[in-house]
């Protein structure tokens, strides 16, 4: 998998969507080009506070369009890669996930898969209870520490 | 030929068949068996390659694992598979007289070539014990005497090289220099020496290669390996990909 070092904003890009945004009325405007999405939206609070102005959000394209961005590294019920590299859902690609939503779990049972070089690290889940949310997508590069899922 | 009971101070374990010999090992972890291990096998019913591809497993050939129980911090377990392939580098010129250095490359990240065909691989799987410290099985398949047909990738075996070495020779020659290589990477706090040794002994270093990822494939000048081993890939706009898995090729002069 792959991921570049840093995803680069283009100010001028922004700024012309917004521009746009501002001629056109429009709620939101997203586009995509080389791999990264942009998108500009005005507050919800639209035509009673001009001063605040619309909002720019950029994000890797792969990541889901409509998700607010949490930060879970702080829940209680985190799972945190131990290294950086690629997470699997499954031991083989099409194989059936190690685990889903709603699955119940034991200490040590491997939940995921992170690929990084060619060492596949199954990573066991440090307690029993239940998956509540999973955080990475099958073939997501990940980095050290940060939330693969949540048990509850 | 009677089977070695230790290599490098390590103790063996020769079995004449397994479904896989890393699946063995990790079997074993947490169990009676001691953190440190080979696991051989004489052939395999179900030899595991990269993402769950088959490994072609016939008699003659050397199918071990080195079990490392604890072998480092978990974020400095990946760094392992170059140790393991500088190791097995060394082993094989260990064990081939008069076999020429350059003949013998690493790909990216731990294939071993003769003559740019391959003749190992290595896989490694890695779990983490209840205490929370990881435990990994380096899987390596050499070629001894025979090699699978052509696939994607030439494949060769050092009988057909005129280089005839056998299984426990080569275990042996692999044993010592493995010790060897793990001990200079002292558990990730001198990769930078794991690194160079690679990259001094890494083919298609400066060329043009083709790297297929999941669901793509990236065309670019293979430039270097980055401190924890990714390798870094000038694209043809010129932006550099650092690229943490993949398979890749190289691209023929004139194709």
């Amino acid at each position: 998998m792959i991921f570049r070092r840093k995803i680069s904003v283009d100010p001028e890009l922004v700024r012309e969507l917004s521009r746009l945004l501002e001629e056109t009325g429009l709620g939101e405007i997203e586009i995509e080009r080389d791999g990264t999405r942009v998108r500009v939206a005005r507050e919800a609070s639209v035509g009673t506070q001009p001063a605040a102005g619309p909002a720019a959000r950029v994000r890797p394209a792969e990541a889901d369009a409509a998700a607010p961005v949490e930060d879970y590294s702080k829940h209680p019920g985190v799972l945190v890669s131990p290294m950086v590299g690629t997470a699997y859902r499954a031991t083989e690609p099409g194989g059936k996930p190690l685990c889903e939503v709603g699955t119940k779990v034991v200490v040590g049972q491997a939940l995921l898969v992170v690929e990084a070089m060619k060492t596949m690290n199954a990573i066991p889940s440090p307690r029993a209870g239940i998956v509540a949310k999973i955080l990475v997508e099958d073939g997501q590069p990940v980095e050290f520490g940060e939330p693969l899922l949540i048990i509850e | 030929m009677s089977h070695p009971t230790h290599v490098a101070g390590v103790p063996v374990l020769w079995f004449s068949a397994l479904a896989s010999t890393n699946a063995d090992a990790l079997a074993r972890v947490g169990g009676s068996s001691p953190g440190q291990l080979w696991i051989v096998a004489d052939r395999q019913n179900a030899g595991r390659g990269r993402r769950g591809r088959g490994w072609i497993s016939e008699p003659g050939n050397l199918y071990a694992t080195r079990l490392m129980l604890d072998p480092a911090p978990a974020r400095a377990v990946p760094e392992i598979c170059f140790v393991a392939a500088v190791a097995l580098h060394d082993a094989v010129l260990d064990c081939c007289a008069g076999l020429a250095p350059a003949r013998l490359q690493l790909k990216w990240p731990n294939d071993l070539l003769l003559d740019s065909a391959k003749l190992a691989g290595i896989l490694v799987e890695g779990i983490t014990v209840p205490s929370g410290r990881p435990a990994v099985a380096i899987g390596f398949g050499v070629n001894c005497c025979v090699h699978p047909p052509e696939l994607e990738f030439r494949a060769i075996d050092l009988l057909a090289a005129g280089l005839p070495v056998g299984p426990a020779t080569m275990l042996a020659a692999l044993g010592a220099a493995f010790e060897r290589r793990a001990a200079e990477w002292d558990r990730g706090r001198n990769f930078a020496a794991i690194r160079a040794a690679w990259l001094a002994r890494a083919s298609g270093l400066g060329s043009e290669i083709k790297v297929r990822l999941g669901d793509r494939t990236l065309d670019g000048t293979f430039e270097a390996i980055d401190g924890s081993g990714c390798l870094v890939l000038r694209r043809p706009d010129g932006a550099r990909e650092t690229i943490r898995a993949g398979d890749v090729f190289p691209i023929a002069a004139g194709g």
